[in-house]
């Protein structure tokens, strides 16, 4: 069965995407090999944080440099992706610190399969915490991201006389629309994540005030809450990060500048 | 400025108003106010590990209740994995059920208070969506609240026997008109997005539906939570066309939004050029959005992944049993994520040339 959905959405990509939609797959399955190499490394006792910093440098490489080629508005969003893992870094400091939510939640303390699993596994489940919040959010805030630079420098090629200032209005415009549909996706993702425990929840009669103090619903409460916050805030940031990028006359950006130019041009030249 | 620093005091004072809240709860609260940890033994994982055994002696002070302000000594034992156990800090509020006897108080402690983090992280999102996208984000916030609502009401009525297929069809249909016609507007090219968003979810429930039958079945019984209620392929399959319907809804949306742009701009462009667009719009969003599916599913399941890679299972066993739900549901997710092109491009394209001749 899944070898048969991989197949069909292979052959969907190839049919309506052509060669870059094989492409986009090409990614994905690196994504996919990184993330299990990544859960292996975590599993032989590597320390979670250090491992979930690296492997989000380099999912943000393989997403948005390979599958978006190397040119001014990759660069502003893998900057900005790289500014937002911290900033949500400290939220989730803050909200495992205080709040708990490492390990089995109450509903997985029913399930016979976890009451077999020896529980002496040596790896500290609270900074676990953190790598899923991480990449959950990685994926929502990799795809605003990208489209918001990529709508930025759009403008800036059509009209090269736009100022900083112009450009993070126009950035703020785009982002609103852009805003709403993905919270959106996440929002549902989540929804359609979580219907099981719903249907306990409701069946267990919990009431609000268990609810808002239960470990299961945290957990996914803060999953879902904190890919959203983190497509909310990379809008500012990608904006004028790129805008920055595009109209800086400082010597570094320059540098860069003439940089890309030159390795498009030795490519398209190839 | 004046407003952001108003509402980040209002925001502050909220917090410490919920963290003080215990005057609201009926069960008994205490806060640790001394916690002391002494080494207490070592066990063998299932690898060789060594996993380290804590015994904590933590003072409470209760907060509530007619026992308010005396305090109370309890013992915690926790392991370094935190899997099963949990550390206290000094500074928790936890719930506790109180003992009296002979004038001397015991406490046994039944869950942590959490509330503060729900307000915290719920808090910050709001004032991130209110400030980035003001009315925009008030109307997001407001078609999140109506949608969890329906979300819920829908689920009390199954808890109570109403037929389920039918529930999900209309839970479907309403999510998707409300967020669509509360993120864009009542206008042609929601309308032309809701249409879309339908015809897209019909095909990847037929594919999905034809690959259960004809492929083979799941193997429910592994399902997270599957002690629960009965009818569990009917369960997942729903949370399945939820979890797609959002990401579908981004794609319509989005092409629908670029072809209604692009008729307007230039009104002579012909359908080869329009359909051309559509494909280079359909190539950049492709590959975000699947990532997008990947990372928020997968990463939900990652603790027990790595607790039972731990404990010697293999990653094939693991791909075919344990963590087969989500990989489904993210591929028949993305399925839907690529229907969405083609479908969402041709109903835009018809719509907007059906315009033209009545015009």
């Amino acid at each position: 069965m899944l070898i048969a959905l991989t197949i069909l959405l292979l052959l969907f990509m190839l049919l309506i995407g052509g060669e870059r939609g094989g492409k986009s797959f090409f990614t994905l399955i690196e994504n996919i090999v990184m993330l299990v190499i990544c859960i292996y490394f975590i599993s032989y006792g590597i320390n979670p944080v250090i491992m979930t910093i690296l492997c989000s440098i380099l999912f943000i490489f393989i997403t948005i440099i390979q599958q978006n080629g190397t040119s001014m508005k990759t660069y502003a969003s893998v900057v900005s992706v790289l500014i937002m893992i911290c900033i949500l870094s400290i939220v989730v400091g803050i909200l495992s610190y205080h709040s708990n939510i490492a390990g089995y939640n109450e509903l997985d303390l029913y399930e016979e399969i976890n009451m077999c699993l020896d529980v002496n596994i040596h790896i500290n489940l609270r900074d676990l915490v953190f790598t899923v919040i991480i990449f959950g959010s990685l994926g929502a805030v990799m795809d605003t991201a990208i489209s918001i630079s990529t709508s930025v420098s759009e403008f800036y090629h059509n009209n090269k006389e736009l100022a900083f200032h112009d450009l993070v209005r126009s950035g703020k415009s785009v982002g609103q629309d852009i805003l709403g549909t993905t919270v959106n996706t996440v929002f549902f993702a989540g929804i359609g994540e979580t219907m099981m425990q719903t249907i306990l929840f409701i069946k267990y009669g919990y009431t609000f005030e268990t609810l808002i103090n239960s470990k299961a619903f945290l957990q996914e409460f803060s999953l879902i809450t904190i890919s959203n916050l983190g497509c909310l805030l990379i809008i500012p940031i990608v904006t004028i990060i790129t805008s920055f990028m595009l109209t800086s006359d400082c010597d570094f950006m320059i540098k860069i500048r003439t940089h890309i130019q030159k390795a498009n041009a030795t490519q398209n030249n190839q | 400025m004046i407003t952001l620093c108003v509402i980040t005091l209002f925001f502050a004072f909220f917090l410490i108003g919920v963290s003080n809240d215990y005057c609201f709860y009926h069960s008994n609260i205490a806060g640790v106010i001394k916690a002391h940890e002494t080494y207490l033994k070592s066990e063998k994982g299932p690898g060789g590990e060594v996993e380290h055994y804590y015994k904590q002696i933590i003072t409470l002070k209760i907060k509530n209740g007619s026992n308010k302000g005396r305090t109370v000594e309890l013992k915690n034992t926790y392991s370094e994995s935190l899997v099963k156990s949990i550390k206290y800090h000094v500074g928790d509020d936890l719930f506790v059920t109180l003992k009296e006897n002979a004038g001397k108080l015991s406490a046994v402690i039944s869950g942590v208070k959490r509330d503060v983090s729900v307000a915290f992280i719920a808090g910050l999102f709001l004032i991130g969506m209110i400030f980035i996208s003001r009315k925009q984000g008030i109307l997001t916030i407001v078609s999140f609240c109506i949608n969890i609502a329906v979300f819920i009401f829908a689920i009390v009525l199954y808890l109570h026997g109403k037929n389920f297929t039918v529930l999900c069809i209309l839970m479907i249909f309403i999510f998707c008109v409300l967020t669509l016609c509360m993120s864009s507007g009542l206008t042609k090219k929601t309308f032309g997005a809701i249409i879309s968003t339908f015809i897209t979810l019909s095909l990847t429930f037929l594919i999905y539906k034809l690959a259960t039958t004809f492929i083979g079945k799941l193997p429910y019984e592994m399902m997270d939570y599957s002690f629960g209620p009965d009818d569990l392929d009917r369960i997942f399959m729903t949370g399945i066309l939820i979890g797609c319907l959002g990401a579908v809804m981004d794609v319509a949306i989005t092409i629908h939004s670029a072809v209604n742009e692009l008729v307007l701009t230039s009104k002579s462009i012909t359908n080869k050029d329009l359909i051309h667009s559509i494909r280079e719009i359909g190539y950049d969003i492709m590959g975000t959005m699947i990532n997008v599916l990947l990372f928020s599913y997968i990463s939900g399941s990652l603790p027990m992944i790595v607790i039972k890679i731990v404990n010697g299972y293999s990653l094939s066993s693991m791909i075919h049993f344990n963590i087969i739900f989500e990989l489904i549901r993210f591929l028949v997710g993305s399925i839907g994520i690529v229907l969405s092109i083609p479908i969402s491009g041709a109903v835009s394209v018809l719509l907007v040339r059906k315009g033209k001749v009545k015009c």
